[in-house]
């Protein structure tokens, strides 16, 4: 018989590990919320019948946030048969909110104290079943990511689905009798949902009184019986509910909980009282990416990327392949389209796979210990300073892997015109398809600088910040930061096996898309290389390729690199962005494919300054194609995506312009009025942009928009 | 002759491959083919 389980709790209280567990998905756990934007469903490992949905973590039932609207329209509708609410066993009071909500929702429960090792070794004891007792309802402990209790949970909840359950009823007499006269009003409404409802109204929940779609003269007759008792309390309805939902709470832990007097002085605290200090926090996370991008870029990860790009695709295999291919024969023009081709430019992305392992690997640790999460943290104040919120940040911080899942969860901002505003600014951050062009250019121009990666990093929060600057004092996205909560979770040492699995699988998907999307891209620029228009065999700069990037390069030379071969390079990164390595790769094609090669050609076309410039235009203009998917789907609108898709390359291209002009007058001197009068005209323009009045926000910083409401009423 | 028939074959074997996988993706709703720890069991975007 088919079972549907749900697994409902706080964020960050186990619920991926445990649903990971229970149904061999090797799904990432991510330490800050918005990790799960849509359900997910799998089947239990030994039983497919049974139906595991992995619902996103919530605080509660109300209807701010989409998360709570998703999980409670899921949950009101009927489908789950048991609900398996997960509570971290640490943090009792706060989780049992919620559990307080889902059990008055007529469906089975039972509630898992997870993370119970982690509980016991800050000094807390839970009884069980007093818990049981208290909350009427099955309570086991787990510990899901050690794999503690998870099957037993399960079997549990199996067994509890078949029971039949009435709501569980926690108010004071007076409220709940509020509560029942509400309850005969919604004759029409089902009976097993009819106490959960009737909760929801007391609580003037305005999308629940929508939905019911009550007769004027009902909702008057509901309004006199909460006004009533609000006026009792001297309280707003809200307040009064929370207030009783806590005070159970409450009475609940002193029964079933013994815990250490004061706050736990735990190793996490100690370690966030200087990783989120007001003063260290941000300097502390540029040294960590820095540190992150030295190991990575500049020294380990350089080794064994030296040896696939001079050694593997540099010697071993174009000299194997040559010599097959001569000996068995071969065209020169076949043996041109696979070894200055496919080997040329395949080989080109693939010899940064070392590099890109070892930064997979620091990311997915520092991912894993709970340090990315407060970066979160850490950035709300800095983003908030410029009408942001650190909400806006969560989805970067994912879209530092690609910019697609970075761009889908902006679903979590409340607030359209923030969500819009991150949409639009996601794919500032460099995504991991954008570190191999990063790592050319500063191998090539650099010397491998770890500042160089570093720089371009915070280039991308830069230009976030001041794009929200700009934005936020236009009339499409004015408006004041949304807030920003979050539960920090408890610093762990980074499991191996996590993080080793992460690495391989971001890997793996390096190597899929190089073996895919890069190679069918290299062989078509092989051909426009080596093809005029007649469809003859031609020097590269008589080619149909030079013919369209000669005619659009010029666009390109106040940034200093208006050539053919570096414009058709960024274009190709449209298609994903390894692709301006690859066609770098053979467009410059020489007799070695090695990477010493194509940046010993680099530097003799590029100056530093050229080269920073490239690098910086093409990490801040459109993002590829799939990730312009994203931003359209998002969107919801052709002409916002379009609108999205111009300033991100305006603001590239002006970026990329005053860095290359400036940089030419200050490293050397040089300038030329026609270039250097619109770059300081520019400059002014900016400062303007960024300096002037908020139009939209009132003498009191409150925003003119709230304003206006309050003169309304 | 023998040397383009097989480097040919080679080359054309790799480029239906990549056109497979790509469209198999697609057709699959993977969600970018960027990251593949993006997507879960039921290739949707994890995210």
């Amino acid at each position: 018989m088919s079972i549907k389980i749900s697994l409902a709790g706080n964020p960050n209280s186990g619920k991926t590990t445990m649903f990971n567990a229970l149904t061999g998905s090797s799904q990432r756990v991510g330490n800050w919320p918005g990790v799960t934007v849509e359900r997910k469903e799998g089947k239990l490992k030994n039983d497919p019948e049974i139906i595991i949905q992995d619902l996103p973590g919530i605080y509660s039932l109300s209807p701010y946030t989409l998360e709570e609207v998703v999980t409670r329209d899921y949950l009101i509708s009927g489908q789950p048969d048991v609900i398996v609410n997960i509570v971290d066993a640490a943090n009792l009071e706060r989780n049992l909110y919620l559990t307080t909500q889902l059990a008055e929702l007529n469906i089975p429960i039972i509630v898992t104290l997870n993370m119970i090792d982690a509980a016991a070794k800050s000094g807390i004891t839970i009884d069980v079943e007093k818990l049981e007792k208290e909350l009427k309802c099955p309570v086991i402990s787990t510990s899901a990511v050690r794999g503690n209790g998870c099957d037993a949970a399960a079997e549990l909840a199996i067994k509890t689905a078949a029971t039949e359950v009435s709501p569980r009823k926690i108010f004071s007499e007076k409220t709940a009798a509020a509560i029942s006269e509400i309850e005969v009003l919604l004759s029409h409404v089902p009976a097993n949902n009819r106490y959960w409802y009737a909760v929801k109204l007391f609580e003037r929940d305005g999308k629940i009184a929508s939905a019911l779609n009550l007769a004027p003269e009902t909702m008057t007759k509901i309004d006199r019986i909460i006004s009533d008792r609000e006026k009792a309390e001297n309280e707003s309805s809200e307040a009064i509910i929370a207030s009783e939902r806590y005070n159970w709470i409450d009475n609940v832990i002193k029964a079933a909980v013994d815990a250490p007097a004061g706050k736990p002085d735990n190793i996490s605290t100690k370690i966030d009282s200087i990783v989120t200090n007001r003063f260290l926090a941000i300097p502390l996370f540029a040294a960590v990416m820095f540190m992150v991008y030295y190991i990575s870029i500049t020294t380990i990860g350089t080794i064994g990327t030296d040896w696939v790009n001079d050694v593997l695709f540099g010697e071993w295999i174009p000299t194997w392949v040559n010599s097959a291919l001569a000996g068995a024969g071969t065209a020169p023009w076949l043996q041109s389209l696979i070894v200055d081709g496919i080997i040329s430019g395949v080989g080109a992305v693939l010899g940064f796979l070392p590099q890109m392992m070892v930064l997979f690997c620091c990311l997915a640790i520092l991912e894993d210990c709970g340090y990315m999460a407060r970066v979160a943290f850490i950035m709300d104040r800095l983003l908030r300073f410029f009408g942001l919120s650190g909400k806006s940040f969560i989805p970067m911080l994912i879209g530092t892997g690609c910019s697609v899942p970075g761009i889908m969860a902006s679903r979590t901002i409340e607030n359209e015109s923030d969500r819009r505003m991150t949409v639009l600014t996601t794919s500032f951050i460099p995504c991991g398809a954008k570190l191999p062009v990063i790592a050319l250019i500063s191998g090539a121009l650099f010397n491998d600088a770890a500042w160089v990666v570093t720089s371009v990093y915070f280039a991308g929060i830069a230009a976030v910040v001041i794009s929200g600057i700009i934005l936020k004092k236009t009339r499409l996205f004015a408006g004041e930061a949304s807030p920003f909560i979050m539960e920090l979770p408890h610093y762990h040492r980074p499991l191996v096996k996590s993080v080793l699995r992460t690495t391989i699988q971001r890997g793996w998907s390096f190597v899929k898309k190089a073996a895919t999307i890069i190679l069918l891209s290299t062989v078509v620029i092989w051909f426009l290389q080596n093809f005029n228009w007649k469809l003859e065999m031609v020097n590269p700069d008589q080619s149909i390729l030079a013919a369209l990037g000669s005619f659009i390069a010029p666009l390109f030379s106040p940034l200093g690199w208006g050539n053919w071969r570096a414009t058709v390079a960024t274009i190709t990164g449209l298609i994903a962005k390894e692709n301006v390595v690859s066609t770098l790769g053979v467009l410059y094609g020489v007799e070695e494919t090695a990477r010493t090669a194509l940046e010993y050609r680099i530097r003799q076309e590029y100056s530093s300054i050229a080269g920073y410039s490239f690098l910086l235009f093409n990490l801040l203009c459109a993002p590829c194609f799939a990730a312009i998917g994203a931003i359209r789907r998002e969107m919801m609108s052709a002409r916002w995506t379009i609108f999205a898709l111009l300033y991100l390359t305006v603001f590239a291209f002006t970026a990329s312009f005053l860095v290359y002009q400036f940089g030419i007058l200050i490293s050397t001197g040089l300038w030329n009025w026609q270039t250097l009068v619109p770059a300081f005209i520019l400059s002014g323009i900016i400062l303007v942009l960024l300096f002037r009045r908020n139009p939209y926000c009132g003498k009191d910083g409150k925003s003119a928009l709230d304003l206006n409401e309050k003169r309304l009423k | 002759m023998c040397g383009n028939i097989i480097a040919g074959s080679i080359v054309l074997i790799l480029v239906s491959i990549a056109i497979f996988s790509i469209y198999k993706n697609r057709k699959q709703g993977k969600c970018c083919g960027c990251d593949s720890s993006c997507c879960n069991k039921n290739n949707r975007c994890n995210r």
